[in-house]
């Protein structure tokens, strides 16, 4: 292993170690020997320059990794392998000149233990194609995956309908997928895939970053105050931030609406849902702030009406740790509450870690499918 | 559109739709926690460091407000400054840090003086007014024991300790978290549990044994009852015997009032240790809640046999550290550390066999050893199990063979290691014990959380699992009472030594013996 080179940009006490050999065509065996051979290098490093390495790893994390979006998610992967220390395969598909084939190449991801004390490093494989070795690309992932820790998709460009991806998901423990990068238009084609998979296989990232505010809305209907108001719900709007045509946040968090108060469709239209619960009808609203570009929630409007009456507001912008709420009705009273918001890398290790099928998730998409087709007029 | 999984609401739902079972995780309230003694080592070193690190996770309510109260006349800014100089430099210079400093206030006050304790109410009254927190208190006695019965008295006196109703989780509430020792025998014990009580009830009150909080511990029931292979394995059939040892490397280190007049059995003994043996030995409770969990281990105690005079002169020793050598470096003895009586006949070393009478134990010996002064810091439980029935391969010409050894290693290098036999590479038989290790480290990249945190977190939480209850504390020191009653009497046994920087005296080593059994090294 060379010597411990620049932190990578934004993690200060992150390192990117790299062999010296450099990429080589494919072959399983000659990686494991590089690897192997990398960490003898690191036992002889000089240990007062860099403590002792530690050598982790829960779980192989597999990344398709469109180079248009290495500079961007490469600080993400890394602060997830500090979270969670995985053996990682990047894979460039398409990306060396044709008649190159399939290469690779070793180093590894090194950490700065809390309060000092040495590193702790997980393996990266780099895993380069030409346009025609693409398809060899699994092959070679399973011959590198280590034997009995789970396999990991982490699937950012999940509107690309590639054979070569699908396989690495026939292959996957799991598959954790972002609706919200879809292009607009393809969001439902990651929600398909957890209806077809199964919540216990598919994560979406969109609805984990929705979990703050379920926490939040929860909370305030834990009130015995508030409690009874969610019979006589009748207006619902969720602000969005940016404008325009409603991200999959929107669509989920009205989805988990619906299905936890047991609301029926009853129609839509391009300005407001309309679903009928025990007690009325209720419409739910979705517009975006525009305040800044984005897709995430910024703001839900509540109100119900006698003899529960309430009027609420919950807002929240960026990554403040505590969301607003503003009472009208029954008593006017402003309140921050905690609102754990979780950075992209924190909320991929929150999904590590979730084993069970997620039955609010598969409902919420379920319905959130149905909306957004009828909205579409499909 | 039908609505899949939703739940149809009733005229009075009686619990929330929105609280599914994906939302596990509850919020912490808003509340007050109010640190007695805190210009103290213990505020210094752990609280503010822990609580400043669950603020940092955003596991604090941003209302929660934080309010130190000492003698020492400070005012809320300087006491900040204070505080400040305990996180380590890059963080004081944070902007989490400063977030968290805003939470910070001081009010100065003498535990005996009931007039402080008032305006400390007035404080709280203000804080709840200023920063929207409903009522809610969390008073954390960090101070030495000798002044809980004026901080009790005068928390009571002042209505600051109000009940609230466990049925009722709307209104305010009010928590107490008391640090070890809970007591110095049976007797005070007994008598600080009706102090306690006299202003909070049980279910207020949060006795704090940090070692519960270690991820490591936590761990023992996890591994234990979440693994198929180990707990069909937990029982008389299978293990020869458990040790459980909480070595020292350390002398008293400035602490030397406290534990001359405490010593090993009651700084280390009564709760550490009875913790983990009770972790290790008790039954799967009926349900992962604080009172079943605690009911289990009440049960350990109860089955533990008696340390009646004439077991405890054949089954304990007790001896203290002359001088010696730790790690190269000479040691003074115990009697010459700075503090220390130059006759004191406190012991700085504890074994013990201990033999726990039930079903699932009976005739398993647990050796339990703790001392200052030994050649490492090191806490660890080892479950030696059986040999298998007939040593196949000795006709072979292989010697006795080593039994298989599960050791939970709390700290440090936290972790998990079972030892068995393996086939030595070659032609001829040998078998060699070989290891196969967990380290939490190489395991999650990170070390365990610090235990304060996850306590202070869950005391917040209204979550008293890890939590000593009333009658867990006053069976560990009946038991432990019988030691020191017989240690008191006339037949006691001699006050043993040991080098500093080794293992204790040999007769710990023929404590074990008797049973054909040997202490495993660390």
């Amino acid at each position: 292993m060379n010597a411990l080179s620049a932190p990578t940009a934004g993690l200060s006490e992150s390192y990117v170690l790299d062999a010296p050999d450099g990429s080589r065509p494919f072959d399983a065996t000659g990686i494991e020997s590089d690897l192997r051979s990398m960490w003898k290098r690191a036992g002889e490093t000089d240990p007062s320059k860099a403590g002792a390495i530690y050598r982790a790893a829960l779980s192989n994390l597999v990344v398709p990794l469109d180079p248009g979006l290495e500079s961007k998610l490469m600080p993400v992967l890394v602060d997830v392998t500090r979270r969670h220390p995985s053996r990682l395969f990047t894979i460039e598909a398409g990306v060396v000149p044709r008649g190159a084939g399939l290469r690779a190449r070793v180093g590894a991801l090194c950490h700065r233990r809390n309060g000092g004390g040495g590193l702790v490093c997980c393996e990266q494989v780099i895993v380069q194609s030409d346009s025609e070795s693409i398809s060899l690309i699994p092959s070679a992932i399973r011959s590198l995956l280590i034997g009995d820790l789970p396999t990991v998709l982490l699937d950012f460009q999940p509107d690309q309908d590639l054979p070569w991806v699908s396989e690495l998901m026939d292959m996957a423990d799991l598959i954790l997928e972002d609706s919200c990068l879809n292009e607009a238009g393809k969001e439902r084609g990651v929600w398909k895939l957890v209806e077809r998979e199964g919540s216990g296989k598919v994560h979406d990232l969109a609805w984990a970053r929705l979990a703050p505010w379920r926490h939040v809305l929860a909370e305030v209907f834990d009130m015995k105050e508030y409690l009874p108001a969610l019979r006589t719900l009748r207006r619902v709007e969720i602000g969005f931030a940016g404008a325009g045509y409603p991200p999959p946040p929107a669509w989920l968090f009205t989805g988990w609406l619906a299905t936890r108060l047991a609301w029926t469709f009853q129609g839509a239209d391009r300005s407001e849902i309309l679903f009928r619960s025990g007690s009325g009808d209720v419409t739910v609203v979705m517009r975006g702030t525009g305040s800044r570009e984005g897709r995430a929630l910024e703001r839900i409007g509540i109100r119900a009406e006698k003899p529960h009456p309430l009027e609420m507001e919950i807002t929240h912008k960026g990554r403040d740790v505590a969301a607003t709420i503003v009472t009208g009705t029954p008593r006017a009273r402003r309140a921050d509450v905690p609102f754990v918001y979780r950075e992209f890398a924190a909320c991929i290790v929150g999904e590590l870690h979730r084993h069970a099928p997620n039955r609010s998730l598969e409902d919420a998409v379920r319905v959130a499918e149905r909306l957004m087709s009828e909205w579409r007029g499909e | 559109m039908s609505a899949p999984g939703g739940l149809v609401l009733t005229s009075e739902p009686a619990a929330n739709p929105l609280r599914d079972e994906s939302l596990t995780l509850k919020a912490a309230d808003p509340c007050s926690i109010v640190v007695f003694g805190a210009t103290g080592d213990l505020t210094h070193r752990k609280l503010i460091p822990a609580l400043f690190r669950l603020s940092k996770q955003k596991l604090l309510h941003p209302r929660t407000a934080i309010v130190g109260f000492a003698r020492r006349r400070l005012d809320s800014d300087a006491f900040r400054e204070e505080m400040r100089r305990t996180v380590p430099g890059s963080d004081a210079s944070s902007p989490e840090w400063e977030r968290f400093a805003g939470s910070l206030f001081y009010q100065p006050g003498v535990f005996e003086d009931p007039e402080a304790f008032r305006a400390l109410g007035h404080v709280l009254n203000g804080l709840d007014e200023t920063r929207g927190i409903p009522g809610n208190r969390l008073f954390y006695l960090a101070t030495p024991p000798s002044e809980y019965a004026a901080l009790l008295a005068n928390i009571g006196a002042a209505g600051l300790a109000r009940r609230a109703s466990r049925s009722d989780t709307s209104a305010p509430w009010s928590r107490v978290i008391i640090e070890k020792p809970f007591g110095h025998d049976l007797k005070s014990a007994r008598a600080l549990n009706a102090l306690v009580h006299s202003v909070f009830h049980e279910s207020q009150v949060y006795r704090i044994d940090h070692y519960l909080g270690k991820e490591t511990v936590q761990n023992i029931l996890v591994f234990r009852l979440s693994n198929g292979i180990f707990e069909p394995l937990w029982n008389n059939r299978y293990v020869e015997q458990v040790q459980i040892t909480v070595a020292e490397s350390v002398g008293v280190e400035g602490r030397a009032a406290y534990f001359d007049s405490a010593g090993i059995s009651r700084d280390i003994f009564q709760n550490h240790m009875m913790q983990l043996l009770t972790l290790t030995a008790m039954e799967p409770p009926a349900r992962f809640d604080a009172d079943s969990v605690r009911d289990e281990k009440a049960k350990v105690l109860r089955t533990m046999r008696p340390m009646e005079p004439g077991i405890v002169a054949r089954d304990t020793v007790r001896a203290q550290y002359v001088a010696g050598a730790l790690g190269g470096t000479p040691v003074p003895g115990y009697r010459e550390e700075p503090g220390v009586d130059p006759r004191s006949e406190t012991e700085t070393y504890l074994a013990a066999r201990i033999d726990v009478d039930n079903w699932r134990w009976s005739g398993v010996p647990f050796y339990l050893r703790t001392g200052k002064r030994l050649p490492k810091r090191a806490t660890e439980i080892a479950i030696v199990f059986r040999n298998p029935p007939y040593e196949l391969f000795r006709s072979a010409g292989c010697d006795a063979l080593q039994p298989n050894i599960l050791r939970l290693r709390i700290q440090p290098d936290e972790g998990i290691s079972l030892s068995f036999g393996s086939k030595s590479p070659g032609q001829a038989l040998h078998i060699d014990p070989v290891q196969m290790d967990f380290y939490y480290l190489t395991s999650f990249g990170q070390d365990p959380p610090d235990a304060y945190e996850r306590l202070l977190l869950d005391c917040n939480l209204g979550d008293s699992t890890l939590f000593a209850r009333r009658d867990e504390v006053e069976l560990a020191w009946e038991f432990v009472d019988g030691i020191l009653n017989a240690w008191r009497s006339d037949h006691r046994p001699s006050l043993l030594t040991y080098p500093a920087g080794t293992w204790g005296p040999p007769e710990a080593d023929e404590l074990v013996h008797r049973s054909h059994h040997h202490w495993y090294r660390l």
